[in-house]
Formats: C-alpha cells, structure tokens, sequence
C-alpha cells in the first residue's frame, strides 16, 4: 500500500517535472539564456532516476542491486546525478578550472564504496553538494532577485534534506515539495510574490497619498 | 671491482651534483618568478608550477643524498621515504606530485582551462583514497602514465607555442623518468648528471632554441 502511495507522488514529481522542463525551454526560446538549457538539462537527468523510482514502485523492481562489493545501482546513480549538480553549479559560478573535480571525486568515491562498506563518504558528498549548491543559489538568487535561482537553491536544498536523512517517505516527499519550490522558481512565482518592488510600491502609495490630498 | 667502483663514483657525483644543482636551479627560478611579481604585479603561472616542480624535487634529492650517502640516515627516516614507486612513501609521493605538476603544466600552457586542475585532483584523491582505504594500486600506473604523458604534451607543446621553459622540462623529464624506470646503475648514473647539467643551463637562461617564445618570457 505504502508502494502505491509513493507512485504517485512520484508520478506527480514526474509530472511536475515535465512542467518545469517546458517552462524553461519556453524561455530560452524568448531570451536565450543558456542557463536555461543547463536547468532542463538537470532536470532531464533528475527525471529519469525518477523513471527508474516509478518502475521500482509499480513493479517492485529492485534497484539495490549489488555491482561489486557494496556498490549498488542507485548509488552510481545518485553519483551521477551528484556529479551532474557539481558541474551545473560550476557552470553557474563560472568556474571551468573546477569542471573536472566532480566526476574524479565521485569516481575515488566509487571506488571506495566497492571497497569498504559504509554509506557515510556518499551522504557527507551529497550534504556538501546539496547545501553548498543551496546556499549559494538562494545568496545569489537573493541579491540578484532571480526567481529561477531561488527555485533551484530551495529545490537543492529540500532535495538534500531528504537525502540526508535516508528516510524513505522523507526522501519522497521533500522531493516533491522541492520540485513545486522549482516549478515556482520557472514560473516567475518568487519575483511576483516575494521581491516586491519597493520602487513600484512607493509609486503607488504615492499615487494614493496624491489622490487623498485632492479629495481633501 | 674496478666496475663497481666506477659505478659508484658516478652515483655518487650524480649525487652531489644533484643536491647542489637542483636547490640552486630552484632558488634562481624562485628569484626570477618574485622579480617577475615585483615587476608586473601578476604571478606567472607557467613559471609557478616549474618552480614547484623544482621546489619539489630539490627537497627529494636533499632527502635522498642524506639517505644514500649515509650522511644522516635513520630507520625511520628510510623507511619514509621508502624510494619505490610500490605504495605510498615520500619518495612516490613527491614523484607523483611532479608528474602531476607536469600534465598541469601542459594544461596551463596550451589554456585548456577545464584541465587545469584535474592532475592534482586525481592525485590528491588517490592519496585520500589511501589514507581511508589502504588502496594504493593506482598510484603506481599513474605515476608512469602521468609521466609519460607530461613528456608527450611538453614535447608538444614546447613545438606548438615555441616554449623554452616547456622543452626544457620536456628534456629534463625525459632522463629524470627515464632513471626511474630504467632502474640500471650506469644510466641512472649518467642520466642525473645530464639533467643536472641540462637544469644548470636552463636555469641560467642559456637555453633558449626558440628565440622569440609566445608563452614564457
């Protein structure tokens, strides 16, 4: 039963990241931001780990499948999608030289995994790449009131919560709350809502104030 | 017995060559990359990583002249710095970290930016890969591959952008690894004093093939 429920919130995880794909294309066809791309591009790569979670939940598929000594399956995936967050980050901060250091740290981290039994390397890794990702997106985002940075930052960092407690109904849900945090950050939600224009404020208190002094 | 002798007396100048060529080549390129500083503000890069590649090595041959000539020689200290490339000791390590200096080297020079780096992240994390696993089957490979390759692109790129400093060191690796892997008494022998000679010259500023360079000055 408890399989069921989690199909389908991944189904709307799924779904609302379909969405969040196509919002992003859409406005990269209007201003050719090439941040955009990258976003789809992540995203792309965190919806088919969610194809594999749906086929884990709808048909019992076990993905903890050994490959040698205790490396299984999810965890080369969840070191590909990690690496991939390293480099979109990288991307963003505009640090080429540092392109390389994902895919070698989460090769050695690989490599350890086969070789001694313990999941602490992966989840400090994945602490380190969601929150550091988090802090930096949400910072940035912030000071730039950039509603698509927000977005990602919330989405890293409720995505990383959920990976750090290794809680199964955890993990799900905050991931979907982490894709609605996105789909809002795509959809211009943050900068509509949230940073509110002092400067348009004070025009319209202005023009109220004005209005109130004529009457009177 | 003559043989021997002989052999080891070329060791041994090799030896003392090195220990006093190889410090004195990294203090005059030392000088040369402060006044460069001094001069223009800006940290040559190219100059930074030859001067850490001698840096690093000056301290190797120190270690291993106390070592070999029995000048200063403890158990604990030998056993440290081990001197193969068959697990992790001070000898590898070092040799490690100039081959990786090496590839960095050539990603500097021909600006490929995304490379820049990736040596010593490879090395750095085969030496945390050890420190927590005991792992260490890679560093041998590495270290030849990682050499190897540093002579291919130094050649190359010494060719492509008319570099002194780059052939140089394309030169001075080639007889450095080449004593190591050819582990034979006469051609390590006769390959430390060349290089030593080969460093002397560089480090004077007599070498210079190329006389109009792109990338060093």
């Amino acid at each position: 039963m408890a399989e069921f429920g989690f199909l389908i919130v991944e189904i709307a995880y799924f779904i609302m990241g379909i969405m969040t794909i196509l919002t992003t294309i859409k406005q990269w066809k209007m201003n050719k931001n090439r941040m955009l791309i990258a976003v789809s591009v992540y995203i792309a790569a965190v919806l088919v780990r969610s194809i594999i979670d749906m086929a884990v939940y709808a048909f019992s598929f076990d993905i903890d499948i050994q490959v040698t000594g205790s490396l299984t399956i999810g965890m080369i995936m969840g070191f590909i999608l990690f690496t991939i967050q390293l480099e979109f980050m990288f991307y963003l901060m505009n640090l080429p030289k540092l392109y390389t250091l994902p895919v070698i740290v989460s090769t050695y981290l690989l490599i350890g995994r086969i070789l001694v039994d313990s999941a602490m390397p992966f989840i400090i890794y994945a602490m380190i790449t969601s929150y550091g990702s988090a802090f930096f997106l949400i910072k940035d985002g912030r000071k730039s009131r950039n509603g698509l940075a927000i977005g990602m930052g919330l989405f890293f960092l409720i995505w990383g919560l959920g990976s750090t407690f290794q809680i199964e109904v955890l993990f799900v849900s905050l991931r979907l709350v982490a894709m609605v945090a996105l789909l809002l950050g795509t959809r211009g939600f943050y900068e509509k809502y949230i940073f509110v224009n002092v400067e348009e404020e004070q025009k319209i208190m202005g023009t109220w104030i004005a209005k109130l002094v004529v009457k009177e | 017995m003559a043989e021997d002798l002989f052999l080891q007396g070329v060791q041994n100048i090799g030896y003392i060559l090195s220990v006093i060529v190889i410090p004195l080549a990294t203090i005059i390129i030392g000088r040369t990359l402060l006044k460069e500083k001094k001069s223009t503000g800006k940290l040559n890069d190219i100059r930074a990583i030859i001067f850490f590649i001698f840096f690093s090595f000056s301290n190797l041959v120190i270690l291993e002249f106390l070592i070999q000539l029995q000048i200063y020689s403890s158990s604990l200290l030998g056993e440290l710095f081990g001197g193969s490339l068959d697990g992790f000791n001070i000898y590898s390590l070092v040799i490690g970290l100039i081959a990786s200096l090496g590839l960095m080297l050539v990603a500097v020079a021909n600006r490929w930016d995304f490379l820049h780096y990736a040596s010593l992240f490879f090395f750095g994390g085969m030496i945390l890969l050890y420190v927590f696993t005991g792992f260490y089957a890679l560093l041998e490979p590495y270290i030849y591959f990682a050499g190897a390759a540093s002579i291919v692109f130094l050649y190359l790129t010494a060719f492509r952008v008319k570099d002194n400093g780059a052939l140089t060191l394309a030169i001075f690796f080639t007889l450095a690894f080449g004593t190591v892997i050819f582990d034979v008494a006469l051609i390590t022998g006769f390959g430390v004093i060349i290089y030593n000679g080969v460093i002397l010259i560089f480090s004077v500023g007599w070498f210079k093939p190329f006389k109009q360079q792109e990338v060093m000055a």
